[in-house]
């Protein structure tokens, strides 16, 4: 730890960084949320993989793999947002808007992605 | 205008200058064993660009979905040196398996599950047997994801900001699973989409190197 310290005072970039306060918990549940629905969110994306010859199925779990990949991105982008609240470096500000709206938008289209493979599984428009 | 080509060209390039940035920061202000992380990324760029010369090259298609598979392969014996850095005995032991594992199953592709690539519409459609691309991912769920984490971890270890060993878990885990689905994808829409899901991997990937090299201090 003070090493760590030590290592930090050394540069100058983040000896602009004040000290950090200790960590609130509610600002720690909301990262095993977002793990959490990513994680059922990959769940259903490989159950639509497994199912995607039954046109019902993997038609029902488009919608589901929409609505997974909405509260993923949006919980994960709500972690995002607390850490961002905890910092006050110009820098590290930037990168944690970046990686929410990347990481959100990816989230949602991953899952996104395997709805349309289940739906194009389900139809005749499917293209190959 | 062959799709295929430019979206393997582009994703191949900037994996290269992702791998190249991190290299240049281990020793530096990463430790030295995460060289083994960007020599595996450069690996993956290496394929990634054969599977661009390919699509213009039918004759080569074959031969180039082999070397390709070698390609990931060698990547993975880099990565489990990342994946058991820790101790020696066991990562030298680990290593000697990949390769012995990566030799079978380069024989297996040769004689018995030859690659059956073809180019439709201008996609390179890999046309994968069951078996090969079960082993492939779980190559990526075994070891290209948990390396990810354990580079991300050692990353952050001396940046004491809370949220940014998650963040950059984040990134360089949805960055591998985004590069199997565009690997996978048969179809011209799921091409498309999955290749703008890997530019805004590669853009937090790169910026993500810019914050490490202005947040770590040089190593003396």
């Amino acid at each position: 730890m003070n090493e760590e310290i030590y290592q930090n005072n050394q540069n100058p970039q983040v000896q602009n960084i004040p000290p950090v306060a200790p960590i609130p918990q509610s600002s720690i549940k909301p990262s095993y949320k977002a793990n959490n629905w990513i994680a059922l969110a990959y769940v259903v994306i490989i159950a639509i993989t497994w199912f995607d010859s039954d046109p019902v199925l993997s038609g029902i779990l488009f919608w589901v793999a929409l609505a997974m990949g909405l509260i993923a991105a949006g919980s994960f982008i709500n972690r995002i947002n607390k850490a961002n609240k905890n910092t006050q470096n110009k820098l590290v500000k930037v990168f944690f808007a970046l990686v929410g709206v990347g990481g959100g938008v990816v989230i949602f289209i991953i899952a996104f992605i395997a709805g349309l493979v289940g739906w194009f599984s389900a139809h005749p428009i499917r293209g190959d | 205008m062959n799709l295929a080509f430019i979206g393997f060209t582009v994703v191949g390039v900037v994996f290269a200058i992702y791998a190249s940035t991190f290299y240049s920061l281990a020793g530096k202000r990463l430790p030295v064993f995460l060289r083994s992380y960007s020599f595996a990324y450069f690996s993956l760029a290496l394929a990634f660009l054969i599977w661009a010369y390919a699509s213009l090259n039918n004759g080569f298609l074959k031969n180039s979905v082999i070397i390709g598979d070698s390609l990931l392969l060698l990547g993975s014996i880099f990565l489990l040196n990342v994946l058991f850095n820790q101790n020696k005995n066991i990562k030298i032991f680990s290593v000697a398996i990949g390769i012995i594992l990566s030799i079978i199953f380069i024989w297996l592709r040769i004689n018995y599950y030859q690659p059956m690539p073809f180019i439709e519409s201008g996609i390179l459609i890999f046309n994968t047997q069951t078996i090969i691309a079960v082993i492939l991912n779980l190559i990526f769920i075994f070891i290209w994801l948990p390396a990810n984490l354990v580079a991300a971890k050692k990353v952050t270890a001396n940046i004491s900001i809370e949220g940014m060993t998650y963040a950059y878990s984040f990134i360089y885990a949805v960055s591998t699973i985004a590069a199997i689905l565009f690997i996978t994808f048969k179809t011209i829409p799921m091409v498309i989409i999955s290749f703008v899901t890997l530019g805004i991997c590669f853009v937090m990937l790169l910026y993500s190197n810019y914050v490490i090299n202005k947040l770590l201090p040089a190593k003396p």
